[in-house]
């Protein structure tokens, strides 16, 4: 009864901020534009708290299958409290300094502190992890320490990658603290900011779970950059080429672009299963076929009239709509993070993820506990080929600007991080949100720290790739230990 | 000798259209150059047990050293020195890094590659400040020398005497041999009194100081200019190429020159005035990527690896 109270709370919680962004979203309230130009809206918390609310719903439907669901509810609700709380800490301190921005300069006053719905929130996040932590501590810190030592070792990882980004921009005369402080402000630093960062999260947490699934299977899938490629160039041709119903719409180009992703990853399996041929060399050939092929089909077949740089944009009945007036940010989060959540529930909670992952960690023994080692491997790619379509296509019909640039600069190098994503992530879908987070984040505010350092953003990726050698090396941490012993 | 048959085919067909052979055969040992080096390398090193499959990034990073030691040094010699020195130095952080991090040489190969796609703009950017582009004086080229070919690169033969001695390494000493037992049963080559993670070490540093003459080469003696995306997989074909020849580094040789054709094919194509407008560009392109990919299918099957191939090695 209580658990399902804090169920019902907390979700209400979650969509308090919505409510009245809804509102405003509707013109019944003046939309004010900060000082990074974006269109906020009071209260300020509604993108910090949304992916929590999907997490939370999820959750309870997953402890349903669980064996041990009373200590699930339990993390849950202590650690969706936390994120609240500090999206309401985020959201208040940015509101604010907003609000003081604009009295000292227009004379306005403090209206944005009016709003209850974020103490509101705040109290229910409190309520939340008290509640939580009341019920069974023992468990509840048994559990956290479980957890603790994947995100320790990721954290360590990342803190190495970042150090050595550091060590080059010294190198070369940059100033490593302005550009980090505003690589993170402009990432982290606002509403508008976290919306962008989620936005460019979207794409990440799906090519993750590309990579993520094929380690589970125990094969190195680093194909998402092309299946991405091609999922993208499907959704511009049946979303921009083609005039459907609204409702229709959308659904048919989405469903296309994960049809093309998986028909591009079929040819590396079936090499796989017949000929033994290794993955990572057959993925990265129709990389890069399909980076020449997508060029060709968006210069050739759907390039915009009067403007052959882009191909056509995708109608008005194929797109997903905004979450935040002024970012890119749209429901093809949802979408992207209910896949992620499917994903996870297939791997750990069906017989046939069991297989995959059987299979991935101890091939012999699946194949004498006769599970079909060649359909694990289909299986793999085909679930690999879904996800990078899906990318594909959130970055064509889910994000503002709704085409593809010739040269394919909104898409290239998505698959790709994606791999780094996945390992920051542990090879886990959901670890795989936090991390996409965090990577689009980096990606993001990359830009800024060009804009206020001149530090050229690519090298995030180079941090990427020593974060991901840092984690391929396990012993890195053992050895801090032992020092720090 | 389908391949020979292929390539000897298409030269025909080629020398009606217009195309000397020999321009397109002096093309191909340009584009096998690099694959021949990486490819040579890495097949010391899969023989060893390591596999790198971060070829890629070495070449764009070492690439890039070939430049900068160029620019620094205002000579090509010194371009070709710090690339070499470049790719001995990841050679040997990779070993070390496999042998006694422990790493899943996969996983740390796939970072290899990334931080040389990310870090190589960031460098392009601070040292020589335009995004994405460097291109080099002629004077800080490597000279070429006359052959009845044409003017060719001196690299082109000094890769084909690495495949031959790396042949003769792997083949004919006793340190080829111990080579080889640290791929197959390091086990053994312990109980022997031979350090495996040494030996592991040194041909991760052999693999890589080859590489990277192969991409000091790539922006010193052929391209003269070093971009973002220069390296274009080629990383991969000459993955592609030691597996093909079964990590015997002349059929390494003999793959290089089929990748290298199907490049220096596209490469020759793509600038054919009168194909270009029948053959749209983009699939010209696509030639290496697919032959490579094709190849690689058919050649496969018969092809065994060294049993510990990607297995850290601990000692007991």
């Amino acid at each position: 009864m209580l658990l399902a109270i804090v169920l019902v709370l907390s979700i209400v919680a979650c969509f308090l901020p919505w409510l009245k962004m809804d509102a405003a979203i509707l013109g019944e309230e003046p939309i004010k534009r900060d000082i990074y130009g974006y269109d906020y809206i009071v209260p300020l918390g509604a993108p910090y708290t949304a992916p929590v609310a999907i997490l939370i719903v999820i959750g309870f439907i997953l402890s349903a299958y669980s064996f041990k669901r009373i200590q699930r509810i339990i993390i849950l609700n202590v650690v969706a409290g936390i994120i609240i709380l500090v999206g309401v800490i985020a959201s208040l301190g940015y509101t604010a300094s907003v609000a003081f921005a604009d009295v000292f300069e227009k004379g306005g006053s403090f209206q944005a502190w009016g709003d209850y719905g974020i103490y509101l929130e705040a109290l229910f996040g409190l309520l939340m992890i008290i509640i939580g932590a009341l019920q069974k501590p023992k468990v509840l810190i048994k559990h956290l320490r479980g957890l603790a030592r994947p995100i320790v070792e990721s954290a360590v990882a990342v803190l190495i990658g970042l150090l050595i980004g550091a060590l080059f921009m010294i190198a070369s005369g940059y100033d490593p603290i302005i550009a980090y402080s505003a690589l993170f402000k402009g990432a982290f630093g606002n509403p508008g900011a976290l919306a962008e960062t989620l936005a460019y999260a979207t794409p990440l947490m799906l090519t993750a779970i590309t990579f993520a699934v094929g380690v589970k299977t125990g094969l190195f899938n680093i194909g998402a950059e092309g299946q991405l490629y091609i999922g993208a160039i499907g959704a511009v041709a049946v979303g921009g080429a083609i005039a459907l119903p609204a409702g229709l719409h959308i659904v048919a180009a989405t469903v296309f672009a994960m049809f093309l992703g998986v028909l591009w990853a079929l040819p590396v399996a079936l090499l796989k299963i017949w000929r033994g041929a290794h993955e990572v060399i057959s993925t990265i050939m129709l990389n890069w076929v399909a980076y020449h092929l997508v060029m060709y089909i968006a210069i050739y077949f759907l390039a915009q009239p009067g403007s052959a740089e882009k191909t056509l944009a995708a109608l008005p009945s194929a797109r997903y709509s905004l979450l935040m007036r002024g970012t890119s940010l749209t429901i093809v989060v949802f979408v992207a993070m209910a896949f992620c959540i499917g994903i996870y529930i297939l791997l750990w909670r069906t017989k046939l993820g069991y297989e995959l992952r059987l299979v991935g960690t101890n091939p012999d023994a699946a194949h004498y506990a006769g599970v079909n080692t060649r359909r694990a491997i289909l299986l793999s790619f085909v679930i690999g080929g879904l996800a990078a379509g899906l990318a594909g296509a959130t970055q064509v019909i889910g994000r503002p600007g709704w085409f593809l640039y010739a040269t394919l600069g909104k898409v290239i190098g998505l698959g790709f991080a994606g791999i780094g994503i996945a390992l920051i992530g542990r090879n886990h879908p959901i670890g795989g949100i936090f991390a996409s987070v965090f990577y689009g984040g980096m990606l993001h505010g990359g830009r800024y720290m060009e804009i206020v350092e001149g530090v050229c953003s690519e090298l995030v990726v180079g941090i990427q790739g020593v974060i991901i050698v840092a984690l391929a090396t396990p012993s890195i941490l053992a050895i801090l230990r032992r020092r720090l012993r | 000798m389908v391949a020979l048959a292929a390539i000897v085919a298409s030269l025909y067909v080629l020398n009606q259209v217009g195309l000397s052979p020999v321009t397109l055969i002096g093309t191909t040992l340009l584009a096998m150059t690099p694959l021949v080096f990486a490819a040579v390398g890495e097949c010391i090193n899969e023989k060893a047990g390591m596999i790198n499959i971060g070829l890629e990034g070495v070449l764009l990073m070492t690439s890039f050293a070939g430049v900068f030691g160029a620019r620094r040094f205002q000579n090509w010699a010194g371009g070709l020195g710090f690339g070499l020195l470049v790719g001995t130095l990841i050679g040997f952080l990779f070993g070390v890094i496999c042998v006694y991090g422990l790493a899943d040489q996969i996983v740390a190969g796939i970072g290899i590659n990334i931080l040389a796609a990310g870090i190589i703009p960031y460098l392009l950017m601070a040292v020589f400040a335009f995004p994405g582009l460097h291109v080099l004086p002629g004077y800080l080229r490597v000279p070429q020398i006359s052959t009845p070919l044409g003017l060719l690169s001196p690299m082109i033969f000094v890769a084909i005497i690495a495949a031959v001695l790396a042949y003769v390494l792997l083949n004919k000493t006793l340190l080829g041999i111990r080579i080889r037992a640290a791929g197959e049963k390091p086990e053994a080559l312990d109980v022997a009194g031979v350090r495996v993670d040494k030996m592991r070490i040194f041909t991760s540093t052999l693999g890589g100081a080859l590489c990277g003459l192969g991409g000091a080469f790539m922006s010193l003696a052929w391209f003269g200019a070093i971009t973002k995306e220069m390296v274009a997989g080629r990383g991969f074909i000459a993955l592609a190429v030691v597996v093909c020849a079964g990590l015997n580094p002349l059929w390494a040789l003999a793959a290089s020159f089929i990748f290298g054709f199907a490049d220096a094919l596209a490469i020759t194509v793509a600038i054919t005035p009168g194909v270009k407008e029948v053959i749209p560009f983009y699939f010209i392109l696509m030639i290496p990527y697919l032959v490579t990919l094709v190849v690689f299918a058919v050649a496969i099957a018969k092809r065994r690896f060294p049993q510990a191939a990607g297995k850290p090695y601990v000692r007991e």
